[in-house]
């Protein structure tokens, strides 16, 4: 394993996809790490951010194959899965695949569809696989769901219930770019920048350079104290008094991937508690169910993370 | 103890601080009261007729001052204060005052010797004395005085050695610390430490130890906690137990060579905490290089800053004659004290001086501006006594000091009105007081052969006392002849204030709390001194205590629908709230009207009428509108007429008896 040779193209990764998706740098690398982790990633932000133009950059730069679903309230879970027609021309039923035969996955403001067509998705994403009529058909490797939700409308919607929100490796919150990456993006509109068109992109890795990411993940190393580290921020997010439900140890577990992915992003075959520490918020703030008064207060999950990492004691630290 | 206790134990506390802070900002330059005479302790009534005649003649200018002072007095002052435990060259009989010339030619110029120890020590000639004891005590000082240098010599070479060492030119041995950490070394390892150390200097201890057992995963640990810690005393850092390395770049941010350093460090370190990477000696020495000059440039401003407070803390009162040698000026200070002058010695900036003060006592050198002061006070009408010569008195004066070594008895003319051979004065004098022409009063005290050697004259409204050298009064010349009754006569000030001026004086402060006022800083400590109250008297606990964590206790059920009110007025929800509102009231007043069986709106507004007298179709709307509000309250846009509603709902239900 060439820890160097991996990381450098994760690297040129974000750059290549950060020529179209100006001001979104941080993003761009969370969702790598979470592809790396063999997560799946809800990215909450008003629309207008470059959502769906991050998962088209990202298929093109990683050679990777791309759907995109538009999630509505009379979308059904066959729309997703697929489902088993009679072919008049060859007189038998056969499989149709829906769209999530693919390996990245855009779905499109998932709160949108209701929780039985929510549940078909969360299926495919934990199991990989997916089952109609009885038979069980594997997804593709790798396997990236991107869904998306607006944090300001809730007429119409079906919140996410907590057991889904746990399937989500990530949460990440996208905000507005700054005003130079704005401006950025309108002299790129302005040079004849169509976001339809995106040929001009390199692909710059392989379906199989990523299977070998996230392999190469095994290898990397996590000392005892690291693994305490993990448990005791997880831990003290059950006991926080604002918070009524805690992360559960596939939060742990997830925290922990997350950061061996991190290490390979900075090219360490080790994991170090800054990887831990820099990715807690995106691993636990949708697991957390505040208390209603804490809710009423304007207190936020971030807030509680914030709260556990300032009291949380850094392995081996100098202080 | 509860806390009100704690509180007004506080209160008292800070009160009393705050009081002590005013009380030593008034008598920060001032002598202790304990220290100052009784004003009638020493007087008798005949002293008190001479003082009145003194008082009476002092209004004339020709007063004999050696008349109003019983020398049986002076003479039991001094022999009291001598016998003290502050003049040791008066006892001793092998005083090392022996080698003192001065003591000596003053010891031999007078039969009446009040320190036999003093005149014994002198008057044995060195060739005289016991060769054995004198060897002895000879090679015994040259012992100690080599062994002293010795000691100081090694300490010094051991510091430039291990500053050369661990700061300067730093070399680790590898083949060294595998020598020591062989197997067969008896030498045992000092354990890692368990707790974490966060004293830049002692890290850098632990490292270089660490470093010579072959320790190398805890040496590398030290000198990344140095590094921080280094980095957290300068300033740069803050460091906590909850922040990572990568918390600590970010915040060295704004300086992109030593983020680059502490970046280099990190890495390295933690692949061997984290990474099971070996710790080398080679990865010490890389890291040690990196770590070293950011790390002494901490250290020499952390030296350079305990050297000044040092030098700057730590000196004693700069004219005390602590060691008791006879050079000070202790016995007159005290014999001025016995005969009823108040004497203190001024910290303070001659800027402002007080009006009890009537004279000045100058003490070696003044800056120019203070002779100016000092002049001033005289021309006022105060007398300053001076034993040293300055270019601005002599051209205010017209008196100059000049150099005229003299040895002997003292001769006092006639005018001071005390027969010449009745006292007995004696001096080893260096200069002599050259008197210009004045049209001022003046008088002379006494000769040092044919010159001036103490003399006054008049200056304004007040007046200038000479003597010829500050040596005259010491202690020592003090305790011979009449020196004592001579000075006390002329310095005697009965009930009133003498100050004593010298190189002390606006040169600090007496206390911490008086510097802090002396600085302005008066108005600034009272304010904290109110703030600290106000936060004991809100928090009522005492500083430093632990406490335990802050229990989060669930609110009132009344506080929960205040902030959900408050969240519905700021999402400016007034349909949600009517229909909430409107539908829980309904209910209720369907319970309270029609226990029995469920009832249609017309029907319940119908009772409801019936029961507060008001039109039937009116309650019918206001019901209807409550119960609609319940359809479209999450479309329907915010409106004043919702708010109307709900205020008519509440009168309803108030009128009809309450909801509950």
């Amino acid at each position: 394993m060439n820890l160097e040779h991996l990381s450098g193209e994760l690297r040129r990764i974000e750059s290549e996809v950060s020529r179209v998706l100006v001001g979104q740098e941080s993003l761009v690398e969370h969702v790598l790490v979470g592809l790396v982790a063999r997560g799946h990633v809800l990215i909450e932000g008003v629309p207008g951010l470059g959502k769906t133009l991050l998962v088209r950059a990202l298929g093109r730069v990683l050679g990777l194959s791309f759907r995109r679903i538009q999630f509505t309230p009379d979308l059904m879970p066959s729309d997703i899965s697929g489902s088993t027609l009679y072919s008049q021309k060859l007189g038998e039923f056969s499989f149709v695949p829906g769209p999530v035969f693919t390996e990245l996955l855009l779905a499109d403001e998932v709160n949108r569809a209701p929780a039985k067509t929510q549940s078909a998705l969360l299926e495919a994403m934990q199991e990989r696989s997916v089952t109609t009529d009885g038979v069980t058909r594997p997804l593709s490797e790798p396997f990236l769901v991107l869904a998306t939700q607006n944090p300001i409308e809730s007429q119409g919607t079906y919140p996410l219930p907590e057991a889904q929100l746990d399937r989500f490796l990530l949460k990440l919150e996208v905000g507005h770019p700054s005003q130079a990456a704005e401006a950025q993006i309108l002299l790129n509109y302005v040079a004849g920048f169509d976001p339809g068109e995106l040929s001009h992109l390199s692909q710059v890795s392989s379906q199989a350079s990523i299977v070998a990411m996230q392999r190469a993940l095994g290898e990397i190393r996590i000392a005892r104290e690291i693994i305490d580290y993990v448990t005791d921020i997880v831990r003290r997010t059950r006991n926080h008094p604002s918070v009524s439900l805690g992360a559960s140890p596939r939060a742990s577990i997830g925290l922990l991937n997350v950061a061996r992915a991190h290490a390979l992003w900075e090219g360490r075959d080790f994991v170090v508690p800054d990887d831990v520490k820099s990715y807690a918020h995106a691993v636990l703030r949708h697991r957390l169910q505040l208390q209603p008064d804490a809710e009423l207060e304007g207190i936020t999950a971030d807030h509680c993370v914030d709260s556990v990492l300032r009291d949380a004691v850094v392995p081996k630290t100098s202080a | 103890m509860s806390s009100r206790a704690i509180r007004a134990g506080l209160v008292v506390l800070l009160a009393w601080l705050l009081l002590s802070a005013l009380a030593l900002a008034q008598a920060a330059d001032e002598q202790p009261a304990s220290q100052l005479p009784k004003a009638s302790s020493s007087s008798t009534p005949q002293q008190d007729a001479e003082d009145a005649a003194e008082s009476s003649d002092e209004t004339d200018g020709s007063h004999n001052p050696f008349a109003s002072v019983p020398p049986d007095s002076v003479e039991r002052s001094l022999s009291r204060v001598l016998s003290g435990s502050g003049s040791s060259f008066c006892k001793a009989k092998q005083a090392a005052v022996r080698d003192d010339p001065l003591l000596c030619s003053l010891s031999r110029l007078s039969a009446r010797q009040r320190c036999p120890g003093l005149r014994q020590a002198c008057a044995t000639p060195v060739e005289q004395r016991p060769a054995a004891t004198r060897s002895r005590f000879r090679r015994l000082a040259t012992l100690g005085d080599f062994a002293f240098w010795l000691v100081l010599s090694g300490l010094l070479v051991a510091l430039g050695l291990a500053v050369r060492s661990a700061f300067v030119g730093a070399q680790f041995t590898p083949a060294a610390a595998r020598k020591r950490a062989s197997p067969s070394s008896p030498e045992t390892p000092p354990a890692a430490p368990q707790v974490a150390e966060t004293d830049v200097a002692r890290l850098w201890s632990i490292a270089q130890q660490s470093a010579s057992s072959a320790r190398f995963e805890d040496a590398v640990a030290a000198l990344q906690a140095e590094l921080i810690h280094a980095l957290r005393i300068s300033g740069k850092l803050h460091v906590s137990p909850a922040q990572t390395n990568g918390d600590y770049l970010r915040a060295l941010r704004p300086e992109p060579s030593l983020q680059g350093t502490a970046r280099e460090v990190f890495r390295s370190v933690e692949a061997v905490q984290f990474g099971g990477a070996p710790a080398s000696a080679e990865l010490y020495r890389k890291l040690f290089e990196h770590v070293q000059p950011i790390v002494v440039r901490v250290l020499s401003v952390l030296v350079l800053c305990a050297f000044g407070l040092a030098q700057s803390g730590c000196s004693k009162p700069f004219g005390a004659d602590a060691d008791g040698g006879g050079h000070g000026l202790d016995v007159l200070t005290q014999l001025l004290r016995e005969q009823g002058t108040i004497v203190r010695r001024r910290i303070r900036a001659l800027n402002v001086i007080e009006p009890e003060v009537t004279a000045i006592l100058v003490v070696g050198e003044q800056p120019s501006e203070a002779w100016a002061k000092l002049l001033e006070f005289a021309a006022g009408g105060g007398t300053l006594v001076v034993s040293e010569g300055s270019d601005q008195l002599a051209k205010a004066t017209h008196v100059r000091y000049s150099f005229a070594p003299y040895q002997g008895r003292l001769d006092l003319p006639d005018v001071v009105g005390v027969e010449p051979t009745r006292l007995e004065l004696s001096a080893v004098a260096r200069h002599a007081l050259e008197l210009g022409n004045s049209d001022d009063a003046e008088r002379t005290f006494a000769l040092a052969g044919k010159s001036v050697y103490v003399a006054e004259r008049g200056y304004g409204a007040g007046s200038v006392l000479y003597f010829g050298d500050d040596e005259y009064l010491s202690d020592a010349s003090l305790s011979i002849g009449d020196n004592a009754f001579f000075s006390v006569s002329l310095l005697r000030r009965e009930g009133r204030v003498l100050e004593l001026v010298g190189p002390w004086t606006g040169g600090g402060a007496s206390s911490t709390l008086a510097s802090l006022f002396k600085a302005g800083l008066g108005p600034l400590l009272a304010q904290l001194g109110l703030l600290a109250v106000l936060f004991g008297w809100h928090g009522g606990a005492a500083f430093g205590l632990r406490k335990d964590p802050v229990v989060v206790r669930r609110r009132a059920f009344r506080d929960h629908v205040l902030a959900l009110g408050e969240n519905y007025r700021r999402a400016r929800a007034t349909r949600f709230a009517l229909a909430s509102y409107g539908s829980w009231l309904i209910e209720r007043l369907r319970e309270r009207l029609s226990p029995q069986q469920p009832i249609g709106l017309i029907d319940l507004a119908g009772r409801i009428a019936a029961r507060v007298e008001r039109p039937e179709a009116e309650l019918v709307l206001l019901l209807a509108e409550a119960r609609d509000a319940q359809d479209d309250s999450a479309t329907a846009r915010p409106a004043p007429a919702d708010l109307n509603t709900l205020e008519k709902l509440e009168t309803l239900t108030v009128r009809a008896g309450g909801s509950k």
